[in-house]
């Protein structure tokens, strides 16, 4: 049941975060697009908010220790996008891409984080949105094909 | 052979020596090479050095554009300071950011461009796309960290293939020192597996060799016992025909010096007999060629035939010898009773005739499955001790002289029994000897006998015989059948008579009393006069 009302959630959200009035409020923060049906869409940081949000408590080489970071998942977000791809381009506000298969985001709980430790991150920092592996819990991350994945300042995630 | 034992134990421990030392460097060397491959697996720093340098040229551009009245926006100037400050940050967290510092410990050029961007953070939030004059002192200000954050990534990216070369490096020796070591351990492994092949070559000779000297010792040992046997068995015939020629000139009429004399010889000659039956029996237990019995048997029998075996004795000892059973002694037991008899019989001879024993007490009695007896032992000489005799096994059995014999081959028998012998103490001066011997105890219960005789007089002789067994007679052409019946014979019509008893009781046994005339039909015979004692074990047979 959980796995259909998910998908419906998702896809409300999709249409909410489709109409031009509410975009217009408020500045865009994450541009989706999805290359296969040519659907793009732009969410505000509340829209981004409104997603499910997931906490995962983790470390990497950037940050002192062990560090909670929170916000939605990158398997959410290509539902968001209506599916359909292998992978997905990102870029960050620097003009910085990788590309990221979308299996990542099936079998680990790649989280696109917000925030770290409860404080939301700024664009002189890590924000919008950083993409954050669970690294901690799963030894096979940690390895420099991951840290390029970690990339922050996203702005624009494209499934291909 | 002590010293190759030596030498097989310096080899041993040699190659264990080894093999610890190889597997402690290998260890040593293998987590050098996982910290290796740790570091090699890191974040590549110089990258995000680059990036800083590279964001602070973006931000310049953006500033230079604007400079040139061109397209660039206070937006975009902004998002590039921004961008630029987030590079700066990375050189504060984390692992990275430490790496990066080390670099940078002299110069602090990050450090120093960090204080720069934060003096001119209020400039670059309000500033205008035409204002040139800011334009201008923020270019100015930020134009020197240029060269010098080149300069930083020139270092980092230096330093980083040096270490990585180390790390190569490193990982290149683990890995020449792991081909060493194997092929080290597999000479050690080599050599040590030849050696010890060669050493057990060597052992499996020498335990060959061992085994034919021990086989050879073993025929050598049976010859002796053999010739042991065969001799005392030997001189018993002729002994036997001096104790016949002694008897035949004591029938005579012989003066009283010579009956004397003849007596001596008499006692002499029995003894010497009774010597080649110790013999006898001690060479049948050294070659382990006397078999055992466990057949049932009646206390009173072995208790009433010690005092009829041992009476001459202790009648020519001048002593008194007394019997006497304890009341929980069972009525029947299973155990090889010939053998036990004979063991009672050789110790207490051995006291009469040797310790000079003026009364002996034996009390037999029966507790936790084993038959207990009890020989006290009054003497006439005080301070006379079996202990040579009784003590310790190794001491009495390599020095025993020929009185010792008899007890010896007691104690022998009670072992090959499971028993024990040991002394008591006693504070009356007399000796006190236990013997313990496992047996087991039979359940009684009472044998149904028929007589069938001719006359009364041979009924009651018969009755009499057995009477102490626990026998239930029954009367003749009465109804059940008798587990025995013991028929007279010599009489006419007497295999018509067994062949009736027969049809009638076909599980009876019959035992022909008298001479019968065809024996082989009988399950047991017994001449008259009756043997009570022969009786008595067939009937205990039967019981058992």
């Amino acid at each position: 049941m959980t796995r259909l009302i998910k998908p419906m959630l998702i896809f409300g959200l999709a249409l909410i975060a489709g109409l031009p009035r509410v975009a217009a409020a408020q500045e865009t923060v994450l541009t989706l697009v999805n290359s296969n049906t040519g659907i793009e869409m732009a969410l505000t940081e509340a829209e981004l908010m409104a997603l499910p949000q997931t906490d995962i408590n983790t470390e990497n080489e950037f940050v002192d220790g062990m560090t909670r970071f929170s916000g939605p998942l990158g398997r959410d977000l290509v539902a968001l996008m209506g599916g359909g791809g292998t992978s997905v381009v990102l870029t960050a506000v620097n003009d910085y891409a990788v590309e990221v298969p979308v299996e990542d985001f099936n079998a680990y709980d790649v989280v696109f984080a917000v925030s770290a430790n409860d404080v939301r991150f700024s664009r002189r920092d890590k924000g919008p949105i950083w993409v954050v592996y669970p690294m901690s819990d799963n030894k096979e991350l940690q390895d420099p094909v991951y840290n390029a994945r970690l990339i922050w300042q996203l702005v624009r995630m494209e499934l291909k | 052979m002590a010293w190759k034992r030596r030498v097989s134990k310096i080899v041993f421990g040699g190659v264990i020596t080894v093999a610890i030392g190889i597997a402690a460097t290998g260890f040593v060397i293998f987590d050098r090479n996982l910290n290796a491959m740790q570091q090699a697996s890191q974040e590549n720093i110089a990258w995000s050095a680059s990036q800083l340098e590279r964001e602070l040229a973006r931000f310049r551009d953006s500033l230079g554009v604007s400079q040139a009245g061109r397209s660039s926006s206070s937006a975009n100037i902004n998002q590039r300071f921004d961008v630029l400050w987030s590079r700066i940050a990375i050189f504060q967290r984390g692992e990275v950011g430490e790496r990066l510092q080390k670099y940078d410990r002299e110069t602090n050029v990050v450090g120093r461009l960090f204080e720069e961007i934060k003096r001119l953070e209020v400039d670059v939030v309000s500033i205008s796309s035409f204002d040139f004059t800011t334009l201008a002192k923020i270019h100015s200000a930020i134009y020197p960290y240029s060269a010098e954050l080149s300069d930083l990534s020139r270092r980092i990216f230096v330093g980083e293939e040096e270490n990585a070369a180390k790390v190569r490096a490193q990982m290149r020796q683990g890995a020449n020192f792991a081909l060493y070591a194997s092929i080290l351990t597999g000479i050690l492994v080599l050599g040590g597996m030849i050696y010890f092949v060669l050493e057990g070559q060597l052992f499996r000779k020498m335990a060959h060799e061992n085994m034919v000297l021990a086989e050879r010792f073993k025929q050598a040992s049976l010859a002796k016992s053999r010739f042991l046997t065969m001799m005392s068995h030997e001189l018993r015939t002729p002994m036997n025909g001096v104790l016949g020629l002694l008897a035949v000139a004591r029938n005579g009429e012989p003066d009283p010096a010579q009956k004397t004399l003849l007596d001596q010889a008499d006692r002499s000659a029995n003894r010497m007999l009774a010597m080649l039956t110790d013999i006898l029996d001690f060479a049948a237990l050294e070659n382990a060629g006397l078999a055992l019995e466990s057949k049932p048997f009646f206390t009173s029998e072995l208790l009433v035939s010690l005092p009829e075996l041992l009476g001459p004795v202790a009648h020519q000892a001048e002593a008194r010898l007394t019997v006497t059973q304890a009341e929980n002694l069972p009525v029947m037991l299973k155990g090889d009773a010939t053998r036990l008899r004979r063991a009672y019989a050789l110790m207490i001879t051995y006291f009469l005739e040797t310790a000079g024993a003026r009364e002996i007490d034996l009390r037999v009695g029966y507790n936790d499955g084993h038959l207990n007896a009890r020989i006290l032992v009054d003497y006439l000489d005080g301070g006379w001790s079996p202990d040579l005799i009784f003590g310790d096994r190794g001491e009495s059995n390599e020095s025993f002289v020929s009185e010792v014999l008899g007890p010896s081959v007691a104690r022998a028998l009670v072992e090959r029994m499971g028993g024990e012998i040991r002394l008591g103490n006693r504070d009356d001066g007399k000796i006190l000897l236990e013997i313990d011997v496992p047996v087991a105890a039979m359940e009684m219960r009472r044998l149904k006998v028929l007589l069938d005789m001719q006359s009364s007089p041979m009924e009651m002789i018969c009755k009499s015989t057995i009477s102490d067994l626990p026998v239930d007679f029954l009367e003749a052409g009465g109804a059940g059948c008798a587990e025995v019946v013991m028929m007279e014979t010599g009489m006419s019509g007497e295999t018509e008579k067994l062949a009736s008893i027969r049809k009638k009781c076909p599980s009876a046994l019959v035992f022909g009393i008298g001479r019968p005339e065809m024996p082989e039909l009988y399950d047991f015979v017994a001449e008259v006069p009756l043997e009570a004692a022969l009786i008595k074990t067939r009937l205990s047979e039967v019981l058992g």
